[in-house]
């Protein structure tokens, strides 16, 4: 028995150690951290330009009572709509209003769900059962989700995906008048972000294409929001003598991988591409001619947004239920740096 | 009756035929796919698809076969894929020349490896566990490179330091040599030095390994070792592919290397290798996945991309059947015709 104490002590030291550090890291006083109500931002990806663009316009936006009397967490996935991450976290803070351990500090609730069905809706109702006020922001939870849990969020803040998706039709339709293939590379499958913007796309340029009498033959693929993957599937299709005439990709990153399978087969100029979300990297290929278009979502007005709603919400006051905010297109002709 | 005459074609004397004859026939497919079918333009664009999208999973499933052979597992590949091409990525944007950057890159892999073979192989500890943890570290350094803030580029993605050009024979696409090269070189060294036995010998029985004079903590510390040194050439070779180093990206990608190294013949309880074929099993899995999504789906509308997947899946649970008793495993091999010749 005393064996295994002695091999234990020494883990347990370390496991001491590296509390005290990691304690003793943060630049904030134990007494100041205690009495600070906590405002949750809980966001996808960090390695995604988008949502690091919605915590800078979050933070901008905060009301000065909320900026003064508020610690701001801001929580990142892993990777993409990481589900149990999500999950976890929400399941973190509601812990201290039923364990009872310490006075609950969560105030507000801004999150961009990893996913629009049930993912995390059992954790909004506990903490809407609690009074927390939620915002969801970007990716609307389906009415049906949220009916199911029997709970409702505070409010909505989102881009018009489908609006988005049709602006991306036209534009497209405008570069291949004649028609011609086009690949839509869609993203996560069941996300409605990914299923609005691909309708909208689907949709419009359809009609266009009856409206002109000219034909879109659309081949569809899964790249799931992942640059390589959108890479992999263009490379594969070109190498298979099928190349696009138009690719849409759901997200710029997808888009990206696609511009890069073109270059690298030397076919980019027979391929025209429109992207979705308008990141900086996507901003300049379409500066310098390799994209045609991306349709930007304004991600600062949409932090900000969440910010103002969730600081009037915590006030006690009523806010609208929908607020959503029209994308717009972004090519050669009003590029920021050229608008600039 | 059609069974049958595949397995019997398929060749029941060696678990290791599977995986090329597999490749073979759906190469063979892609060609009558093809626009142009049979001619150079489309041989030519297929075999640098093919084998751009599968050398980096024949080095990986190479260096996982060594590790499995040998008894053990390892899931640290993620984490050194990821930080090697970071790596990569950070050096050549610093200037320090590709070819230098990438032996670094392929030292800091060798490195990571032996430390985790070392741990494992002298405190026993769940390589499982323990491989995973370290890749998780990886990874997660890995993001850490990319948002510093020291280089251009996000947490997650960090463009090369140049715009990587190839032409070789027509093929112009940067990196193709170096899969082609990479995988042959390290195929042909590894069978040359015979390691691969040694992994197979205490795979099988480590007691019997340890009565023939084989150290198994050598043996397993340079198996992990190798595999680390594969994985972060893996890593480099899709830096380059991609012109940029995507870390997030290779999340998951050890389960699709197990699942190449078994379709290669190597048995998942230890003792069973074949390089070559566990290359073909890689190319194999890239033709196929080539094939799928190349399928003219418009049929079913806004459902094509879950039909693809679903027929990928199809595919390969056709040939898991196909070839089961070639891939089980110890089918086929020596100790089962042994065994199934004593009860005889």
């Amino acid at each position: 028995m005393i064996r295994y104490w002695r091999a234990l002590f020494p883990v347990f030291s370390f496991v001491v150690c590296l509390i005290v550090v990691f304690s003793g890291c943060s630049s904030q006083s134990v007494s100041e951290v205690k009495e600070k109500p906590v405002v949750l931002l809980l966001l996808n990806t960090y390695d995604n330009e988008f949502f690091r663009k919605i915590e800078e316009g979050f933070r901008a936006g905060m009301p000065p009572e909320m900026k003064d009397n508020c610690q701001v967490d801001v929580r990142y996935c892993s990777k993409v709509s990481d589900v149990s991450y999500q999950r976890r976290e929400l399941d973190h803070y509601f812990s201290s209003f039923v364990a009872g351990r310490s006075t609950p500090r969560l105030k507000g609730l801004a999150i961009v769900p990893a996913g629009s069905n049930d993912e995390v809706t059992l954790q909004i109702k506990q903490l809407k059962d609690k009074h927390v006020p939620v915002v969801i922001v970007d990716l609307r939870i389906k009415p049906e989700a949220i009916a199911r849990a029997h709970t409702d969020y505070d409010s909505y803040i989102g881009s018009r995906n489908k609006d988005g998706g049709e602006l991306a039709g036209e534009q497209m339709a405008k570069c291949l008048p004649k028609g011609g293939n086009v690949l839509v590379l869609n993203g996560v499958t069941g996300m409605e972000a990914s299923i609005d913007r691909r309708n909208g796309f689907v949709e419009k340029l359809t009609e266009i294409g009856k409206k002109n009498g000219v034909t879109y033959k659309i081949v569809e693929r899964t790249g799931n929001f992942v640059r390589g993957e959108g890479q992999s599937i263009v490379d594969g299709l070109i190498s298979m003598g099928q190349q696009p005439d138009g690719i849409f990709a759901a997200n710029d990153e997808m888009a990206l991988g696609a511009m890069e399978a073109l270059r690298q087969s030397k076919r980019d100029k027979k391929t025209i591409i429109v992207g979705f979300d308008a990141t900086q990297e996507a901003v300049k290929a379409v500066n310098d001619g390799k994209m045609i278009a991306t349709i930007a979502q304004d991600p600062i007005a949409l932090g900000s947004k969440a910010a103002e709603t969730l600081g009037a919400l915590m006030k006690g006051q009523t806010v609208e239920k929908d607020q959503l905010l029209s994308p717009k297109v972004v090519n050669r002709d009003n590029t920021p740096s050229r608008t600039n | 009756m059609l069974l049958k005459k595949s397995e019997q074609f398929a060749g029941q004397k060696s678990m290791y035929a599977v995986a090329p004859l597999l490749f073979g026939v759906f190469f063979v497919l892609l060609l009558f796919m093809h626009r142009s079918a049979f001619s150079s333009e489309a041989f030519l664009s297929i075999v640098s698809h093919v084998v751009k999208e599968g050398a980096p999973f024949a080095l990986l499933a190479c260096g996982g076969s060594l590790v499995i052979a040998a008894g053990s597992i390892d899931l640290s590949i993620v984490g050194t894929i990821s930080f090697s091409g970071a790596l990569f990525a950070v050096l050549t944007q610093q200037g320090v020349d590709a070819k230098l950057a990438a032996i670094l890159c392929t030292l800091y892999g060798s490195l990571t490896g032996f430390v985790l073979g070392w741990l494992v192989s002298t405190t026993k500890s769940p390589a499982l566990i323990l491989s995973w943890s370290i890749g998780v570290i990886g990874l997660l350094f890995s993001i850490l490179l990319g948002g510093a803030g020291i280089v251009r580029g996000t947490p997650n993605s960090i463009p090369l330091g140049f715009i990587p050009e190839a032409n070789f024979w027509d093929v112009s696409s940067p990196g193709f040599l170096l899969a082609v090269g990479s995988v042959v070189v390290a195929i042909v060294l590894l069978n040359w030095s015979n390691f691969p036995q040694f992994c197979c010998a205490l795979g099988a029985s480590p007691k019997g390994a340890l009565y023939a004079g084989i150290d198994a903590v050598k043996v397993l510390t340079v198996s992990f070792l190798l595999n680390g040194m594969l994985a972060a050439l893996a890593g480099v070779l899709w830096a380059l592919l991609a012109n940029s180093s995507v870390s997030v990206d290779h999340i998951g990608k050890e389960l699709v290397v197990i699942a190449v190294s078994v379709l290669g013949g190597t048995s998942l309880s230890g003792g069973y290798i074949s390089l070559w074929s566990v290359a073909a099993s890689a190319l194999f899995w890239s033709a196929a996945k080539t094939l799928v999504e190349s399928m003219d789906l418009a049929l079913v509308g806004g459902l094509q991309s879950e039909a693809a997947t679903g027929i990928f899946a199809l595919v390969l649970i056709a040939v898991v059947l196909l070839f089961s008793r070639n891939l089980s495993g110890t089918a086929g091999s020596i100790i089962y015709k042994q065994n199934l010749e004593a009860n005889e």
